[in-house]
């Protein structure tokens, strides 16, 4: 038993023995019994009460990943979006850590961001994101509108649309021009060239939803919207920025969704290729 | 309500959303698209559909497109017919997530470009990237290494019950077992071998072979 509960097991004692309390009848041996009973009550609560907190602290949410990286910076925002309580726990990418045995236990596919939630381990940006934005979905801001089914199912319809069009033409480019140099090579052009055509015609779509709703999935900012912020944060670096500005709707969109403090509080920490000083 | 399914019976991403729907015994109606003729990029379609893809679905009032959206919706409206496709917990539901997101980015890719290259571009004519093909292939094998150690460990990907995890599977593994000449990746792995014989002869998916008459 720890030192402080002994202590306070002996001070507790001291004071039921010497204060005229009126249930301690210390000078005969119910009341000894009594004593001991109610300290022993005492010291049990108080132990039992530690550890329960304890417990909680260990159960509070742990993200691993890296700060700069578009995964993690997703998952990050949803986080503070919810006003969720969370550990990060810095991934070294540089090191090779993500592919090391102890990470790959934890994703097999050796990649951040990964959450730690109690019993629970996930992986996978997008599923971390809906997961938190159900478990805490009475907190913060509403991101999947969990009262109105139609308006979930739209969030559902574009949080895949920015997984299966949006992603697909925007990674490669941000990748070709902030990874690339990384590794030694030249950014390709003509990789460049083609997912730019292709970003260009799933833009041309996005300017013609975000002329009739404010947003993605309505006129509701939501987890759809979110999914986006990353990758676009890195492209908005690029010299193909006129991308985003030359479309009015997006180009407003944008600034809107960019703007939110939960991703003004991530975006802060997105410097990924910047020289340091 | 019958469910109105816009799209090819015979294509993957349509086949993921009506497996569902014959999983969960829910009515449906197919209006084919014909993709040879482009009838999905004309304007018609493209008011379902704005990136001119296949399926979009109809019910009452509510229009989706993203099979794999369309599929998490159903599964959850019905989450009391038929068998579960979602898990009993917001964790269980959030691992069921997880392995369609790896489905989805660490998985589809690999095969779409597969199936590409060896079986669409000859089909039309045309010669496909054979090394590209070989590199994927390559990096589907080390895909299937994970799911084989990970399958070992439980009897399907999110748990101990068939979810949307691994029915949204089944359509590209079929391209790769029939079409591509690929069933080595599944046949070589014991436990994805046990897992795809499990999956591929659940009735839902049976009835949908049936009806795409290959």
């Amino acid at each position: 038993m720890e030192d402080w509960v002994i202590s306070f097991t002996l001070t507790a004692d001291y004071y039921i023995n010497t204060v005229p309390l009126p249930f301690t009848f210390t000078n005969t041996s119910a009341g000894f019994l009594a004593s001991f009973i109610t300290v022993f009550a005492i010291v049990f609560f108080t132990v039992s009460l530690s550890l329960k907190l304890s417990n909680l602290m260990e159960m509070a949410l742990k993200l691993y990943g890296a700060a700069m990286s578009t995964c993690t910076s997703r998952v990050l925002t949803c986080l503070h979006e919810k006003e969720a309580d969370f550990e990060f726990i810095s991934v070294n990418l540089f090191a090779g850590e993500h592919k090391e045995p102890p990470f790959l236990a934890k994703n097999p596919f050796g990649q951040i961001p990964v959450l730690e939630d109690g019993d629970l381990t996930l992986f996978e940006s997008r599923a971390i994101s809906a997961y938190v934005a159900e478990k805490f979905k009475e907190s913060g801001y509403d991101l999947i509108r969990y009262q109105n089914v139609k308006e979930g199912a739209q969030v559902k319809v574009w949080m895949e649309v920015e997984s299966q069009q949006y992603h697909p033409a925007i990674s490669p480019i941000v990748f070709q021009f902030f990874v690339a140099p990384l590794q030694g090579k030249s950014p390709e052009q003509a990789i460049i060239d083609e997912n730019l055509e292709k970003l260009g015609k799933v833009l041309d779509i996005y300017e013609d939803k975000l002329s009739r709703a404010k947003y993605l999935a309505g006129d509701f900012y939501s987890l759809a919207d979110l999914f986006h912020l990353s990758y676009t944060y890195y492209f908005m670096k690029t010299p193909w920025a006129n991308q985003i500005n030359d479309r009015p709707h997006v180009k407003a969109w944008w600034e809107d969704i960019s703007s939110r403090p939960a991703f003004l509080k991530v975006a802060s920490a997105m410097n990924f290729g910047e020289k340091q000083n | 309500m019958v469910v109105k399914v816009h799209g090819s019976v015979r294509a993957a991403c349509p086949q993921r959303v009506l497996a569902c729907l014959l999983e969960k015994d829910v009515e449906f109606e197919i209006f084919h698209v014909d993709l040879d003729a482009g009838e999905h990029k004309r304007p018609e379609f493209l008011l379902r559909q704005p990136f001119g893809q296949i399926p979009a679905v109809e019910d009452g009032d509510l229009k989706l497109f993203e099979s794999r959206a369309i599929i998490r919706y159903y599964a959850a409206k019905y989450v009391d017919r038929g068998p579960n496709l979602l898990g009993n917990s917001l964790e269980e539901r959030a691992v069921v997530d997880q392995w369609l997101e790896v489905e989805a980015h660490n998985f589809n890719d690999l095969v779409k470009t597969l199936v590409f290259q060896i079986v669409i571009l000859p089909r039309m004519g045309e010669h496909g990237d054979l090394a590209l093909a070989q590199k994927c292939e390559q990096q589907l094998e080390k895909v299937f290494d994970i799911y084989e150690q990970h399958l070992s460990k439980s009897s399907y990907l999110a748990g101990d019950s068939f979810t949307l995890a691994d029915l949204s599977h089944l359509p590209a593994i079929r391209y790769l077992v029939n079409d591509a000449g690929m069933g080595h990746l599944v046949s070589e792995r014991k436990h994805v071998n046990a897992w795809w014989e499990d999956i591929s002869n659940r009735s839902a998916w049976k009835k949908l072979m049936e009806l795409s008459k290959y």
